[in-house]
């Protein structure tokens, strides 16, 4: 009960954040010096054909104007049109978005399997071999620019070795699978067309680990700090001292108690992902909404940059709520609470 | 020193030698690439080539597929393959050449086109292409309002057609307008099946068109995966001559180094010529299997002055900004040597050219004897502004900042997004600017009215805010003349004006380089549509 009301509360406190980031970039796209309208008709453009223009996007209504046209719209589900596709921008999200998802997560469980297994191996070998190692490799990825890791990728496995594909989501020529969530992996195993999975599978790869880098590095480092404070707890020197095996020990009795921060800080590195996206999707020429963003931004597409960053805050906050929820069923205390 | 300390110096040590051979490795990949054999092995065959599959990249997305909606370099490129138009530039040609319409009468006063067009083009639904179908292109060109009716909306209006039979159609112009037929073979006069009016929906079929096409040209739109791939299968029923890739790909890679990777792999033939910076450009001219097609062009690179205020609306400070500039070492240091010097707004090697016009040499002296008697020896601080991601252009302004500090004056360089820059230089926020600039159609009136006619000043792309009478007067006359004798000196008499009086300084004509396999043949770069790839007309052949 405690967890639903829990639950509902922050999706209500939802709405003001929101609210509040909708105006934060609405005001700031709109400060950028630059007209939309000349943009979309250039250099030859006549005057009568650019101020009809600008009647016709509602560009010479007063600010505040043109800000409730827009929340008005999307109270009824309407995200606009973009000025650059001449689309709508709801239906370019559902076109570019999956993409970046599907990057994300592939990228978050590459963090999962290898920061938190590296971390824990960190701790309990402490200033041994393998602790240096996963410091070293922890501190590597958090320091190497993820566009120079890309490239240093592209170059070893796709030009030399040749065993990864260099761009694109699926191989060129090779159809992508029914839409069913955009995710071409999860599209492909649902409707069992398994060339396209392996297909999708491999160009996830190397973009997947570069945008891992940074994460694992921050979650090893994290796993590490947190699980040294609980390993010379009192508690864990009770189990060593009833004879219980090293493993269990390790994962039975301290990783309970370790992971606590570390699945706060998996919240902020989904959101560092989402962002660090941009950068890799244009290395690996990845069609997602960061590539989407930066075609807008470059048009001053304003309802194409409003929609990719309130779409962008619902992921960060829903993940971020995911993970507090994740706290009742790993945490017993809070129950009780 | 204990053990485990000892170890992690070690692996530290491990790990910075191995990041450095990487480090290494990448700078010699050039070399090695052409003869270890994990590589890829041009003269071996080559496990991504395939004669009837053209792959190209580009890092610019495609907006729109409507010929008269936004205009978009990459949209051109590929709506030149999937419409005709009535004339075409054809090769390395700048004449307009016989498409749609194999001949054309135009009266003596330059106001009345007849056309006469051929008889068995057919769009891809199988219908015939019809005077119907050019009227009602153009109609709706004028119509939507953007881009193609910026060129159109000008001569013609919706009464200007007269349907004479199935096949001939006359064209009345407003007023005489000289470089009309060279306006026909731009993308923006592409014809359109009329059937569109299906679904002209409420905004003349736009969004429709923005994602379709409606043709009846080489190649039929197959299927376009957003910010992806974009794929056109050749027209087996074309009326011209039968097109030679089966498919064409056009791929957005955004990234040049990756776009280079893959063009080494074979997996791209061809790369965008406006993606990669002449260094790196340099740089691939010596791998195997790769070429650099290179090409004179009608692109000008050029620094307007914003004369309208401050000290630059004094003649004799703008001839001795001319006066400092290295030009020499500008050519060398920036576009590695290849471009050439320009004297003014229109290019080499296009008609009314003038070899006259003033040419200021690099000379420091003239340079502060000119400062002087306008008063400002003691030195000036000015600012020069220039878009991002531009490698050219930022070469070009650290270039020119350290030429003009030699003669005293202060150049700051701002970079900014290009709505911000367009938004600065349209606006005269500006004193210096540095912009490309590629005429749609290859006559002088496209360039000089854009840099020099009063009206145009600001918005309209006069980025120095000139204004001089006597050069509108000429302007005016020689667009409504079709004496072509009188229209080559008005064109070259403003020329020799404006270097007399450097609205603008003309920095280079840069050579068009286009990366690209050496198994392709048949790609020739046509100076005036450097984004016309013939891509019916290029072979593959190992």
């Amino acid at each position: 009960m405690d967890a639903l009301r829990f639950i509902a509360k922050r999706l209500l406190l939802m709405i003001p954040i929101l609210i509040g980031i909708s105006i934060l970039t609405f005001a700031i796209s709109n400060t950028i010096p630059g007209d939309p309208a000349r943009l979309i008709l250039g250099p030859k453009a006549t005057p009568e054909g650019l101020e009809a223009l600008r009647e016709d996007m509602g560009l010479n209504d007063p600010l505040y104007v043109q800000y409730g046209r827009y929340m008005a719209g999307i109270f009824q589900g309407d995200l606009g049109e973009s000025t650059y596709s001449q689309r709508p921008v709801a239906d370019d999200l559902i076109r570019y978005s999956p993409a970046t998802f599907e990057l994300t997560i592939f990228a978050m469980v590459i963090t999962l399997l290898i920061g938190i297994p590296f971390g824990i191996i960190s701790a309990s070998r402490k200033d041994k071999i393998a602790d240096q190692f996963t410091r070293i490799f922890a501190l590597l990825g958090v320091a190497m620019p993820a566009f120079w890791l890309g490239l240093l990728l592209l170059l070893f496995f796709y030009l030399r070795l040749g065993v990864f594909p260099g761009s694109g989501r699926l191989d060129n020529g090779m159809s992508p699978p029914d839409y069913i969530t955009g995710m071409y992996t999860v599209d492909a195993l649902l409707t069992g067309n398994w060339p396209v999975f392996i297909s999708a599978v491999m160009h996830l790869v190397l973009p997947g680990i570069t945008l891992s880098a940074v994460t694992v590095g921050m979650i090893t480092r994290m796993t590490r700090s947190s699980m040294l404070t609980v390993l010379q707890s009192d508690y864990i020197r009770t189990a060593y001292a009833k004879g219980a095996p090293e493993n269990r020990v390790l994962y039975g009795h301290a990783l309970r108690n370790g992971v606590m921060p570390v699945i706060t800080l998996l919240g902020m590195a989904f959101g560092h992902a989402l962002g660090g996206s941009v950068l890799v999707e244009a290395v690996f020429s990845w069609p997602g909404l960061g590539q989407y963003a930066v075609n807008a931004i470059n048009y001053l597409d304003f309802p194409a940059v409003m929609g990719v960053t309130l779409l962008i805050a619902i992921m960060f906050i829903l993940v971020n709520l995911i993970v507090d929820t994740m706290y009742f069923f790993i945490d017993p205390r809070l129950k009780h609470n | 020193m204990n053990f485990k300390s000892r170890w992690s110096k070690l692996l530290l040590f491990f790990v910075i030698a191995i990041l450095a051979l990487a480090g290494c490795q990448n700078y010699s990949e050039d070399a090695e690439s052409t003869d270890s054999p994990d590589a890829t092995d041009p003269a071996a065959s080559n496990e991504n080539f395939d004669e009837n599959v053209f792959n190209f990249a580009t890092n610019q997305d495609i907006p729109l597929l409507d010929p008269h909606g936004q205009a978009a370099n990459t949209t051109f490129r590929v709506i030149y393959m999937m419409y005709d138009r009535l004339v075409t530039y054809d090769g390395t040609s700048t004449e307009p050449q016989p498409m749609l319409a194999e001949s054309w009468d135009v009266s003596e006063d330059g106001m009345e086109y007849t056309f006469h067009l051929v008889k068995d083009a057919k769009f891809h639904d199988g219908s015939p292409v019809t005077a119907e179908a050019v009227q009602y292109s153009f109609t709706r060109a004028i119509d939507v309002g953007k881009s193609a009716a910026g060129i159109f909306s000008k001569v013609i209006d919706k009464n200007s057609f007269e349907i004479i039979d199935d096949h001939t159609i006359k064209i009345t112009l407003k007023e005489p307008f000289a470089p009309f037929i060279s306006t026909l073979g731009t993308a923006f006069a592409n014809i359109i099946n009329p059937a569109l009016e299906e679904n002209h929906g409420d905004d003349l079929g736009e969004s429709f068109l923005a994602e379709a096409e409606m043709g009846s040209g080489p190649y039929i739109l197959d299927s376009w995966d957003r910010g992806e791939t974009l794929v056109m299968k050749a027209n087996p029923d074309y009326w011209g001559e039968k097109p030679t890739m089966e498919t064409v790909n056009i791929r957005f890679v955004s990234e040049a180094s990756t776009a280079r990777l893959m063009l080494e792999k074979g997996e791209i033939d061809l790369i965008d010529n406006t993606m990669v910076s002449p260094e790196v450009l340099g740089q691939m001219e010596g791998t195997d299997g790769i070429e650099v097609v290179k090409a004179t062009g009608f692109q000008i690179d050029y620094m307007p002055m914003n004369i309208e205020s401050g000290p630059l609306a004094d003649v004799k400070v703008r001839q001795a900004i001319a006066h400092s500039i290295n030009y020499d070492a500008l050519l060398e240091s920036v576009y590695l040597g290849n471009a050439e010097r320009i004297v003014g707004a229109v290019p080499k090697g296009m008609f009314g050219f003038s070899p006259d016009a003033k040419l200021y040499e690099y000379d420091l002296d003239k340079a502060k004897a000119l400062l002087e008697e306008a008063g400002q020896a003691e030195g000036l601080t000015l600012e020069i502004a220039i878009s991002e991601d531009d490698e050219v252009r930022s070469n070009t302004a650290l270039l020119l900042q350290s030429d003009l500090e030699k003669v005293g004056v202060t150049l700051n360089i701002k970079t900014y997004a290009w709505p911000t820059f367009l938004d600065l230089v349209t606006s005269g926020k500006h004193d210096f600017g540095l912009v490309s600039w590629t005429p749609d159609y290859p006559d002088p009136d496209y360039n000089l009215w854009y840099f020099a006619h009063s009206s145009s000043k600001g918005p309209g792309f006069n980025l120095a805010f000139y204004e001089n009478p006597e050069v509108d007067a000429l302007l005016e006359e020689a667009r409504t003349s079709t004496d072509e004798d009188l229209r080559e000196n008005n064109y070259k008499e403003i020329q020799n004006t404006m270097a007399e009086e450097v609205p603008y300084i003309f920095v280079a004509q840069p050579q068009i380089q286009a990366p690209v396999r050496s198994w392709v043949k048949g790609y020739e770069l046509n100076p005036m549509n450097t984004w016309y790839v013939p891509f019916h007309k290029i072979t593959k052949e190992q």
